[in-house]
């Protein structure tokens, strides 16, 4: 034989459905073990129901609402300050972008160090003697003795 | 009491025009989610705690409440999250099986004589017991049996199918009637109210 089990605790309650209930209420007429159990179910169920009702403290609700106010606000000026530090980062960010420098290869740096500093070589007022100089040291002896000029 | 709550939620927030509203409908069911707090904690402290709490999140998602639904309900159903939330967050939370009722022990502290226990006494013991429950029992145990919510308005607030609702209630019961027994057979004999 089946014996129901949590149709048990429905059947005490009333919440069958009315063939469930007829089930339920054959069964019990010839089980004494389930006609126990609605017993002890109805039993548990009255002294869970009789223990009395506790009462808030008055004061409770009122503790409540201002939390949850407090927590609304602090809430807001968090997203505030998010807010603003955002908007102050993209507004410095705008403004340094005109005087940013302009990336430069290294290629290129070299070429302008080297044009500089020929420009400079050659300003100097000593700059064709010491070509002569080293002109006379490093060529032939029968080119370095010609005699150059305009 | 409403009018109370509704002027400490308007006074400092003038922007926010759901507050009175909120705090309406949060003073009504008051006392409703007071004792399923009460009854998932068993503390009246770590009630008021997980009701700040609860009432934290609803105000957040309180554009998402649809009027005309009950807020009873879907007030309670953030109060059980957040409890679950806490409890996970203990580590409290254990596997329960009936085959492995704790002993008569987890209860008997304080157990008074059932045969000269007046009505008021069985709080102690039957609070115990609920503790004990596993919380999905619990839940259910308080919101039909404490608060007379039918299965159908327990399942909404727990999520869960009806058919749940009277399983956790049955299983529920059937470990409350070992940890409960001396009261249980006391009250068959009638000798209790």
């Amino acid at each position: 034989m089946k014996h129901p089990d949590a149709e048990l605790s429905a059947y005490v309650d009333g919440v069958l459905t009315p063939e469930e209930a007829t089930w339920i209420a054959a069964h019990l007429a010839t089980c004494p073990a389930c006609r126990a159990v609605v017993e002890d179910l109805r039993a548990v169920r009255s002294l869970v129901r009789s223990v009395p009702e506790p009462e808030p403290d008055p004061g409770a609700l009122a503790r409540t609402l201002r939390h949850v106010e407090g927590s609304r606000i602090r809430r807001r000026s968090r997203w505030r300050a998010v807010w603003v530090a955002a908007a102050a980062a993209a507004l410095a960010l705008l403004l340094q972008l005109p005087w940013m420098p302009v990336p430069r290869s290294d290629a290129a740096e070299e070429a302008i160090q080297l044009r500089h500093h020929a420009r400079v070589t050659l300003a100097h007022p000593m700059a064709e003697v010491a070509v002569a100089t080293f002109l006379s040291s490093a060529l032939p002896a029968h080119l370095a003795e010609t005699e150059w000029g305009p | 009491m409403a009018d109370e709550g509704a002027a400490i939620l308007q006074g400092a927030a003038s922007a926010a025009d759901a507050a009175p509203q909120f705090a309406e409908l949060l003073s009504a069911c008051w006392p409703r989610a007071y004792r399923f707090a009460y009854r998932l904690t068993g503390d009246p402290e770590e009630a008021e705690e997980l009701l700040q709490q609860a009432a934290e999140e609803a105000f957040r998602a309180f554009g998402r409440f649809r009027p005309g639904t009950r807020f009873d309900r879907w007030f309670l159903r953030i109060v059980y999250t957040s409890f679950l939330d806490s409890v996970r967050r203990a580590r409290r939370r254990s596997l329960f099986s009936l085959d492995q009722l704790p002993s008569g022990a987890l209860v008997a502290e304080g157990w008074a004589d059932p045969e000269t226990a007046v009505e008021s006494s069985l709080d102690g013991p039957v609070q115990r017991a609920l503790l004990a429950l596993p919380v999905e029992y619990r839940s259910a145990v308080v919101l039909v049996d404490l608060l007379g919510y039918s299965y159908e308005e327990a399942a909404q607030i727990l999520r869960c199918p009806v058919g749940t609702i009277r399983s956790r209630l049955h299983r529920g019961r059937l470990a409350l009637r070992e940890w409960l027994r001396p009261y249980v057979d006391a009250l068959k004999r009638g000798e209790l109210g």
